[in-house]
């Protein structure tokens, strides 16, 4: 129940994609996003879907976990798809009482569906082969120019640590008390949504109360331990491009780069 | 109620066919109505996964329980009427506490099961005077303004409230300084006659164990790997050594003696007083 929840999992391997800079993967993450949603064509989706299996591959992670992944997306991809094909106007192929279904929403609806299934498959990647710290790393690099700007970008990372760590605690603590309310008769699973939002009072109240308490202890112990923000901090691990990082950031900014001038000059 | 498990298994990670751990391998006990009985075993033996059978909180994936009259299998449904019999104090159960009043909270377990009215006020007004909570003077206060040992009390009536006729005590003494935690046990053991309750208690503290249970079961990955009286068990100093457990305080006073050459009897688990009516005796040289 509440224990299958996996956010952010990550799977240790020794790959290269592991090994490649956090900040790399998220921005040629962000590249990846903007690049799917320039492409129209099947020939060029192919392309994309083969570049797609071989960062699967050279990532070491089972293609199952990738696959089981997708599942809880597929409403979402399944509610796009029809929406598409049905809102959108043009040339009708088939009609029926209000339904309407034309060329180009199918066409629309294709091409959506697309895209989000290889949006989930990259962006998972991306958390399935970084460490939930690294990652915050990566983004507090990536952030950093931005501090000239006085945006805190140690805070926010900071605070993303601290949140991802905690989340399996939440899990835990949220079982523990889920159990021993069903213990005092709650019943979490009838009635309609009104009576189910009520009955989650007996669990939230505990979790906040505990929440608050461990975010007190924590932030106690950061200061009995110095903590005082980014000041005088240094790294235990430097974040460091390599060239294989500046040699993938550049071909996929090339390539991005291509795909918008090509988009704008058609 | 008398409870009987009969080979129950129970395993975390069903879907991995591979993992060979149990949270609780082939279990098999008997309890009969009113008994106190000991769970012991160091942490992750099993104990709470255990514990959580007996009300059905994990049902077993193999065997059945049968508490009462009622048979619990992997299948079983319509669990609220075992739940109202079985009384389940969780590990630092002040934890679950919620609403603004302690009336509030501890009416929330019978509401759940239907009360109301009279039954209701007089449920909760039983449970807290069990615990020696006074109704009149805290019924409108807020449990989260208590001291730790008084909360601990707030959330055990909270259970009781409900009126179960097996209590289960998952380490209830856990965290407490040393005069709550005996208040707390005296209570327990005058609640436990009072009520005529079939309770279940864990806990790491042999001399609890000993003080408190006639007949105590000793956990290990998840299996039972020593039964018995509790002055049976408390013999097997090496065993429970061996199993990281200790043993009651006297065994390890007698144990030391007989080491240093002063002592040659058996080493019986006993009350203080016994302990040290023996150890005078051996001063007056009575020792035989
Ligand atoms: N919710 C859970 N999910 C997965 N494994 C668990 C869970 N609860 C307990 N376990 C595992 O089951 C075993 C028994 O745990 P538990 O019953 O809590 O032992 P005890 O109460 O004796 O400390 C341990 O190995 C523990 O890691
Ligand atoms: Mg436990």
């Amino acid at each position: 129940m509440i224990k299958d929840i996996t956010i952010g999992q990550y799977i240790y391997k020794d790959s290269f994609v592991h090994k490649l800079d956090p900040r790399t993967k998220i921005l040629i993450s962000m590249f990846f996003m903007f690049g799917i949603f320039l492409i129209n064509n099947i020939t060029e989706y192919v392309y994309v879907l083969l570049l797609t299996a071989m960062t699967i591959y050279m990532s070491q992670i089972p293609l199952m976990k990738i696959i089981k992944g997708l599942k809880p997306i597929l409403p979402l991809m399944i509610l796009t798809v029809i929406m598409n094909a049905f809102f959108t106007s043009g040339t009708t192929l088939f009609s029926w009482a209000f339904i309407r279904i034309t060329r180009e929403g199918l066409y629309l609806a294709g091409f959506m569906g697309i895209r989000i299934f290889f949006l989930i498959i990259f962006t998972s990647l991306l958390t399935l082969t970084t460490s939930p710290i690294t990652l915050t790393n990566g983004i507090e690099g990536l952030l950093t120019p931005l501090k000239k700007f006085k945006v805190p970008a140690h805070e926010i990372a900071m605070m993303m640590s601290i949140a991802l760590r905690f989340i399996p605690t939440l899990i835990d603590e949220t079982d523990k008390i889920m159990k021993a309310q069903k213990a005092r008769g709650a019943d979490f699973e009838s009635g309609n949504i009104i009576k189910k939002t009520k009955s989650l009072v007996p669990i939230l109240i505990p979790l906040f109360i505990s929440a608050f308490t461990r975010a007190d202890e924590l932030a106690m112990a950061m200061e009995a331990r110095g903590y005082r923000g980014d000041e005088g901090r240094t790294k235990f691990k430097e974040l460091k491009y390599r060239l294989a990082d500046k040699v993938i950031l550049f071909l996929f900014a090339v390539l991005l780069v291509f795909l918008i001038i090509r988009k704008i000059a058609l | 109620m008398a409870v009987i498990l009969e080979n129950v298994y129970y395993k975390y990670d069903v879907d991995d066919n591979t993992s060979e751990e149990y949270g609780i391998f082939n279990i098999s006990m008997k309890v009969e109505q009113g008994t106190t009985v000991g769970i012991i075993g160091k942490t992750g033996s099993g104990k709470s996964t255990l514990m959580q059978h007996l009300n059905a909180l994990y049902l077993p994936q193999k065997g059945k329980l049968i508490v009462g009259d009622f048979v619990i299998d992997k299948k079983s449904k319509d669990l609220k009427n075992l739940r109202k019999k079985v009384g389940m104090v969780f590990q630092y159960p002040e934890d679950q506490l919620f609403e603004e009043t302690i009336y509030n909270d501890l009416a929330f377990g019978p509401k759940n099961l239907g009360l109301s009215g009279d039954e209701l006020n007089s449920a909760i007004k039983g449970a807290m005077e069990d615990m020696e909570l006074d109704f009149e003077a805290m019924k409108d206060r807020s449990p989260y303004e208590l001291s730790g040992g008084q909360k601990r009390k707030v959330a055990i009536a909270s259970v009781l409230a409900m009126n179960p006729e097996i209590l289960v005590l998952d380490e209830p003494t856990a965290g407490l300084d040393p005069k709550s935690k005996n208040d707390l046990l005296n209570l327990l053991i005058s609640i436990k006659n009072k009520r005529n309750l079939t309770v279940f208690f864990v806990s790491h503290n042999m001399d609890d164990v000993f003080w408190l249970t006639e007949y105590v079961y000793v956990m290990c990955d998840g299996r039972i790997v020593l039964e018995g009286e509790v002055n049976e068990v408390f013999k097997e100093n090496q065993t429970l050594k061996d199993l990281d457990l200790g043993v009651p305080f006297s065994v390890e006073v007698l144990e030391h003696l007989k080491n240093r050459g002063i002592y040659e009897g058996p080493l019986h688990p006993m009350r203080l007083e016994s302990l040290a009516a023996l150890i005078a005796d051996i001063l007056r040289g009575k020792n035989d």
